[in-house]
């Protein structure tokens, strides 16, 4: 990909439930990853069963998918503190190659404090 | 008549002491108590209007002769005098009036109420006395009662301590006075007041320098005088009524004692300058102590100091008059606001809720208003005819008028009537205070004379410190802010062996690249041990173990016990009664035993026991914790366990009992660190996470997050090298900026090994639990206010705990603070044998009727049994049984009523009025009430109605959140002004809020708050007068905001509108068959200076009132746009159909119906029929909640609670809240089930897909589980898990929550008050049983989909009963996914335990008419 000018990083996608994602983005945070997306009401079947991806009173039990790019230097922080956050609680996490055209735009950033 | 006037005064109160102890019943007590103290003030306004018409009360009733000097005894009651007593009367009626409320059914009340009447009766003595002697005998009576007083709750190590450091203290300034008095006693032995006065000129200025200073000291003490102040401040944990006492009425006998002896004062040389020296330095102090408060009654408490200060310097003035009138208005003033402390958090709500003010502010009309009130007042002083004193009490007026014009016109969009109005009313005021100041001081003739010197030295010191208090403000110093908030320094330096200990600096560049992820991972597991605490405003239930319901409730609850010692279970005692009471049968227990250590039987003498019975005999005696059993008995056992083999040792593993450094070095040592670190953060977080609420915040940028404030402020701290720690500043300094990276570097620093880094936090977070709960709450919910993160929580606590475990570790054990070593060096010491103690195996022999030659001749085997069975069944493990006893009772009787209900006659169809309530309980009782008055159908939903939005009322700071807690808004809507009348309302609460701000201000302004008491003290009297005769006009009003259907069509489309329209009515199953009257009726609570008022209100609402929830969906059903779209999807509602909103006031059973003059004129006489029957089911329902309340009041008296400023239990709330059924009301229609039900409709016929049952299984009925998980907590640990008593709660910060007296945790759960009655508990700590009426194929499908639900089912945090549809069959779920029968219910003996019906139909009919 480097013929087009794009940039090899790490792509971090996270199911976890809405109720444990404020960590994952603490963790995000915290590990200097200057931005994320996350998509609510995620629905799919895994270990736990069937999810819904929106239950109508509850907006805790459901399913966020959160999406981070990240430098590969920032990566091990990141998949270390995933995985714990995960060891104990319900969750994926998929780690993969990502190619992106603006590179500094997901490089290190001030963290905020 | 004279001496009878007086006598009548001291007698009252001496009275009311044999009242309150002799009295037999405490409630009659505290009423004959409080009435005997009202008659006393009553004598006490005729003997101030007596002695105002004539000459001064003089009476010697004897004269004392044989006991040294001579002396009377008597009275004397001059004009001040008179005041002064009328004060102490009038405060201590009023105070023990209110007691009599605040503290019902509390065991201290009664003698609360003596030693309040008994302080009364000694200060009278005092001021009232003809000689010395009996007035030091008085001064040092209150002094000993008021310790008493302090000390009212004493079983908290922290009011035992306030109590000893107030002893201490006034026992010296006992001394003191006793002393300097003894001085001033006639060279010709006479200690009688008059000859003392009289011959003051004459005695040497040595000896009256003498004199004067130790009567200086004592004044000093008793009045909280800088530096013996401190013991003013710590007893805010005594209840708010002995607070007010103290801080209106008994710190002013200085004061008196001043004015009393103004000759000696003015004559002993040196003393007024001292006076004027000690009390500006308090005054300014004082107004620093309470400008860093962050919470209420602290900043009360600290206000005090400064306002004694203000009067001391005041009489060194020779300003006596003015003194005089400053104590009577401080005092009242100061009793209203600390009986009216609580209140604080409904004021903030509704200040977030007032408009915010229009920008930028005319500085015009400012300057003009300012001087029109600077123009009265210079005017007023001119015509008075200037003065030195005047001329300072026009100083301080002006500066608190100034500032409340200046602050309430600073509303551009405020009405310009308003601003005339306000600006008039403040200069009336200003005016009137000097007036009315001078006519005091002339009319009390006590001795002035001021200096302009002394004047303007007093005016120019307390306007400098008001304008360093501004710079302060702007551009703190960090060194002052820290003297300020430690009250003038931090605790005394310990003893010299103690010498200060340098830190090691931990080394941050150990790290690994991973650990601040890795802590940040662990702080998020650690997190999952405490409960969301959120804002008190928004008061949401939760369960406190919300974070741990993926592990069963037995194994989370036992983690708990061993993490922190707290309580999870109700006591096995409290069980044994019941199952004595027959509330509990042996059926219930044996159907819930868990399996015996060993099956089969034992014979024991000449009788066979099975495994249950053994199970039985030890659940059902105290076999662990009973009474000694006979010695011989004891022998024997003791001999028989010797001879069985040893079982093995259950060794206690560092994991199964974790301890963070700090506990491991107080155990080794017998230190307190771990607590001293709970106090140094608990005391951070106040002070950051309360900032909005102080006038001085802790300096540093707004957007400031706590670990960067704290990082950059904790060097200047003084309390750490207070408590022997050199080098913090460097510590604080080496650690990196980013909290996580922080808590990285101390764990490694400490030596915690990564894999046990999430059991560590988790241990440092449940030391604090409610700012842990704040901090997760405040994590989810980022806003503007500040914030405190769990990982700040944590890096700040483990800072702590490095520097003064780093201390102890190096001092005692010559170590570096590391765990390991620390541990290694200080070994635990094991249990020496495993089983049990001989005791128990002697009362289980006891129980099962073993005597001693049989238990001698079992065989050892048959003694292993028994010995197995009692280690089996420990203290906790019986808990659990008894708890699943206590739950399969319940259900039991549910059962039994629900399948013997008569079924009611059904109402013709369509009905003619369709009524949907809230879920909540309170409903359950109003429901069936309704329906007890003529046909109706109702149904129940949570109160949101469906609609989850944010309201924000017209240019409003903050919104209100109006649904469950586990939603979010999906809108904002809100409030505009768009029709004349909106606009007229939203222009009164602006209006309104700047009278509010007028006030704040002059409050708050550092050189006007000395004016402003004394003006404050006239409106609390007139305020405490309103009270009493019209209380109504207190009661919070209702929530004003009222956005319309063109506010929710800004806010929300058509589409989303009709979607949740949609998804309301098919979950209520009602989407055919509408009547032509469709009532919505949400709920609230009324209730004055309640901080937990929202707790009162619907949670499906977001502790909001309900009634705008149903107004908005109501308007939204109306709207033929919503109506056509429904239809479309197979929903008709009629066009005759009107849907009508109402809101049922839960403390006054009133329900309110909204929007009237939009009823259609042919439903009027139905709208109007339906109002009169709900009136009559709301009188129908305050008979039977009165026979539940403490003390059973009244049922007609019932309303009068919603605007008692003193009622600790306007109504019960959800106390009892047992049961969640989700079934169509025909299961349980006719049937009293005690307003102990959640009732949610719910039709299985029209729900093939499991969509509606999913949504109330996974949204209302996980909502009720947590309000019944936090009323279970709090039931079984009030003091850990609940938020202790009300009594001595402050309100924090901007509506953030309570603290309990001087500090601490911020409090969690619900207050003691709302879960018993002092004595006893009353809600019944049960799980709750969910009772769904649908096929089982449903319920699984709703679980298989929903993991989350299924863990809280299959771990025990609610118990499932399904109830068939078709056969009726009770059902519960097995392992394996299967469903086991429940055997039919049967009603046991419990009929003989039944509450009595209290009140005859009679008493309904007379209510009704009342």
């Amino acid at each position: 990909m480097n013929e087009l000018g794009l940039t090899r990083m790490v792509k971090v996608e996270v199911v976890t439930r809405a109720d444990d994602a404020d960590a994952v983005r603490t963790l995000l945070r915290a590990s200097g990853v200057s931005g994320w997306t996350s998509l609510s009401g995620v629905s799919g079947f895994g270990h736990h069963g069937t999810h819904e991806g929106r239950l109508l009173f509850n907006d805790r039990a459901g399913l966020v998918m959160v999406i981070a790019v990240l430098p590969h230097e920032r990566a091990e922080p990141v998949v270390t503190g995933l995985r714990d956050i995960l060891a104990q609680r319900p969750g994926v996490m998929f780690v993969s190659d990502a190619w992106v055209s603006r590179p500094d735009y997901f490089g290190a950033q001030r963290r905020p404090d | 008549m004279d001496v009878a006037l007086v006598l009548g005064v001291l007698a009252g109160p001496a009275s009311a002491v044999l009242g309150a102890l002799a009295v037999p019943d405490p409630r009659r007590a505290a009423r004959v108590a409080g009435a005997l103290l009202g008659l006393g003030a009553v004598a006490a306004t005729a003997l101030l209007v007596r002695v105002a018409a004539g000459p001064p009360v003089p009476a010697v009733l004897t004269r004392v002769d044989t006991l040294g000097p001579a002396f009377s005894v008597g009275v004397r009651v001059d004009r001040f005098t008179a005041l002064f007593v009328l004060l102490v009367c009038g405060l201590a009626a009023v105070v023990a009036g209110y007691a009599r409320r605040y503290l019902d059914g509390e065991p201290g009340a009664r003698a609360l109420q003596a030693r309040v009447a008994g302080a009364t009766v000694a200060t009278l003595l005092m001021a009232t006395a003809p000689s010395l002697v009996q007035l030091a005998v008085g001064w040092i009576v209150a002094g000993h009662l008021l310790v008493g007083l302090i000390g009212h709750y004493r079983d908290q190590p922290r009011v035992r301590a306030a109590a000893r450091r107030a002893r201490r203290l006034f026992l010296a300034g006992d001394a003191a006075l006793v002393g300097g008095l003894a001085l001033l006693v006639t060279p010709a032995g006479d200690a009688d007041l008059a000859a003392v006065r009289a011959t003051v000129g004459d005695r040497p200025g040595w000896l009256l320098a003498i004199a004067g200073a130790l009567l200086l000291v004592a004044a000093m003490v008793r009045s909280a005088q800088v530096p013996a102040h401190r013991w003013l401040p710590s007893t805010l944990d005594a209840p708010t009524p002995v607070s007010a006492f103290l801080h209106a009425g008994m710190v002013n006998v200085a004061g008196f004692l001043m004015i009393t002896l103004a000759p000696v004062v003015t004559a002993a040389p040196g003393m007024m300058p001292a006076m004027v020296l000690v009390g500006l330095v308090t005054a300014v102090s004082g107004l620093l102590f309470a400008a860093v408060r962050t919470d209420v009654k602290g900043t009360l408490a600290r206000s005090t100091v400064a306002q004694m200060g203000f009067m001391l310097a005041q009489c060194g003035l020779g300003a006596f008059g003015l003194a005089a009138v400053h104590l009577v208005g401080h005092a009242v003033y100061k009793a209203y606001a600390f009986l009216s402390a609580g209140g604080a958090l409904q004021a903030q709500a509704r200040d977030a809720g007032a408009p915010r003010p229009a920008g930028p502010p005319s500085t015009r009309s400012r300057a003009l208003a300012g001087a029109v009130v600077l123009a009265a007042v210079l005017v007023t002083e001119l015509l008075l005819g200037a003065t030195a004193s005047g001329s300072l009490g026009a100083v301080l007026v002006a500066a608190a008028a100034l500032a409340a014009v200046w602050s309430a016109l600073g509303d551009r969009a405020l009405p310009a009537r308003t601003a005339l109005t306000l600006t008039g009313a403040v200069a009336a005021l200003a005016s009137g205070y000097l007036v009315a100041g001078r006519a005091a001081t002339d009319w009390l003739a006590l001795p002035t004379g001021t200096s302009v010197l002394g004047v303007g030295v007093v005016a120019g010191v307390l306007v400098a410190s008001g304008v360093a208090g501004a710079a302060l403000r702007r551009r703190g110093s960090a060194g002052l802010w820290w003297w300020a908030w430690h009250d003038g320094g931090a605790r005394p330096r310990r003893r010299s062996a103690e010498a200060p200990a340098a830190l090691t600096t931990p080394r941050a560049d150990l790290l690994d690249r991973s650990d601040g992820a890795r802590v940040v991972a662990a702080a998020t597991a650690a997190t999952d041990h405490v409960g969301a605490v959120a804002p008190l405003d928004a008061f949401v239930a939760v369960n406190p173990l919300a974070g741990r319901e993926s592990v069963p409730f037995a194994e989370a609850t036992a983690e708990l016990r061993n993490l922190t010692g707290t309580r999870t279970h109700l006591p096995a005692a409290a069980y044994r009664q019941r199952l004595r009471d027959g509330r509990i049968l042996r059926a219930d227990l044996a159907a819930v035993l868990p399996p015996a250590p060993a099956t089969g039987s034992v014979v024991l003498g000449h009788r066979r026991v099975d495994a249950t019975e053994l199970q039985l005999a030890v659940l059902s005696h105290p076999v662990h914790d009973g009474p000694p059993p006979p010695a011989d008995l004891i022998a024997v056992a003791r001999r028989r366990l010797a001879d069985l083999p040893a079982r093995p040792r259950a060794r206690t593993s560092p994991e199964a009992e974790p301890r963070t450094l700090a506990e491991t070095l107080d155990r080794a040592l017998g230190t307190r660190i771990a607590a001293d670190v709970d106090d140094l953060v608990a005391g951070w977080c106040a002070a950051h996470g309360g900032r909005p609420a102080a006038l001085w915040p802790v300096p540093g940028p707004a957007d400031e997050g706590c670990w960067a404030r704290w990082r950059r402020m904790a060097g200047a701290d003084p309390a750490l090298a207070r408590r022997g720690v050199t080098g913090f500043a460097t510590l604080v300094d080496a650690l990196p900026p980013a909290p996580e990276q922080a808590v990285a570097v101390l764990l490694r620093a400490v030596g915690v090994p990564p894999a046990a880094w999430s059991t560590y936090l988790s241990r440092s977070l449940l030391r604090l639990p409610g700012w842990a709960g704040h901090a997760r709450w405040a994590q989810a919910h980022p806003g503007p206010g500040p914030a405190v993160s769990p990982l700040d929580l944590l890096a700040v606590r483990l800072t702590y705990e490095y520097a003064l475990a780093g201390v102890a570790a190096q001092r005692h054990l010559e170590l570096p603070p590391v765990l390991d070593a620390v541990a290694a060096a200080t070994p635990t010491p094991l249990p020496s044998t495993a089983g049990i103690a001989p005791e128990v195996l002697a009362r289980l022999a006891a129980a099962l009727d073993v005597d001693v030659a049989t238990l001698a001749c079992l065989p050892g085997e048959t003694v292993a049994v028994l010995r197995d069975v009692a280690l089996h069944l420990t203290p906790a493990r019986q808990s659990e049984v008894w708890l699943a006893a206590a739950e399969h009772a319940y259900r039991r009787r549910l059962r039994y009523r629900l399948d013997r209900r008569v079924d009611r006659p059904v109402a013709g169809s369509p009905a003619r009025v369709q009524a949907v309530f809230c879920i909540d309980v309170r409903s359950e009782g109003l429901r069936r009430h309704l329906e007890a008055t003529g046909p109706v159908d109702t149904y129940g939903f949570a109160g949101f109605f469906g609609l989850p939005v944010r309201t924000v009322a017209a240019d409003a700071r903050r919104g209100r959140d109006r649904c469950p807690v586990l939603m979010r808004p999906v809108a904002t809507v809100a409030e505009s002004p768009a029709s004349a009348r909106a606009a007229r309302a939203v222009r009164r609460r602006r209006s309104r809020q700047a009278w509010h701000r007028a006030y704040a201000a002059a409050k708050a302004n550092p050189v006007g708050a000395f004016a402003f008491v004394e003006v404050g003290g006239v409106l609390a009297t007139a305020a405490l007068l309103l009270r009493a005769v019209a209380p109504d006009r207190f009661a919070p009003a209702a929530d004003h905001t009222a956005p319309g259907a063109t506010d929710l069509t800004a806010a929300m489309t058509l589409d989303e509108q009709v979607y949740y329209a949609e998804a309301t009515l098919r979950t209520l199953g009602l989407t055919a068959g509408f009547a032509p009257l469709v009532l919505l009726c949400g709920h609230g609570a009324t209730s004055a200076n309640n901080p937990y008022a929202a707790a009162l209100d619907c949670g499906a609402c977001g502790g909001n009132r309900g009634g705008v929830s149903a107004r908005l969906v109501a308007e939204v059903l109306n709207r033929p746009e919503v109506r056509a779209a429904l239809a479309e999807r197979g929903i008709h509602l009629p066009d005759g159909t009107h849907v009508l909103a109402g809101e049922h006031d839960t403390v006054t059973d009133e329900v309110r119906l909204f929007d009237l003059d939009a009823v259609p004129a042919g439903l009027r006489p139905a709208v109007e029929e339906l109002s009169g029957r709900l009136a009559e089911a709301g009188a129908r329902l305050r008979v039977e909640r009165a026979a539940r309340l403490p003390g059973r009041p009244r049922p007609y008296g019932l309303p009068r609670r919603a605007a008692d400023w003193a009622q600790v239990r306007p109504e019960w709330a959800l106390a009892g809240n047992a049961a969640f059924i989700a079934a169509p009301r025909e299961l349980t229609a006719g049937v009293d089930l005690g307003c102990r039900t959640f009732l949610h409709s719910y039709d299985c016929a029209v729900d093939t897909d499991a969509a509606a049952l999913e949504t109330i299984m996974t949204g209302p009925l996980v909502v009720a589980a947590w309000i019944n998980l936090q009323y279970y907590f709090s039931t079984v640990d009030p003091q850990r898990l609940g938020a202790g008593t009300k009594t001595v709660h402050t309100v924090l910060g901007d509506a953030l929550g309570v603290l309990s007296g001087s500090g601490g945790d911020l409090r969690i759960g619900l207050p003691l008050q709302s879960v018993g009655d002092g004595t006893r508990p009353a809600h019944d700590p049960l799980r709750l049983l969910a009772v769904i009426r649908a096929p089982h194929h449903l319920v699984d499908t709703v679980l298989g989909r929903n993991p989350g639900l299924r863990q809280m089912v299959d771990g025990g945090w609610l118990s499932l009963t399904v109830v068939d549809p078709g056969t009726g069959e009770w059902t519960e779920p097995a392992p394996g996914g299967a469903w086991r029968t429940l055997p039919a219910a049967h009603l046991g003996t419990e009929t003989a335990t039944e509450p009595p019906a209290r009140r005859p139909a009679r008493r309904v009919e007379k209510e009704y008419t009342a």
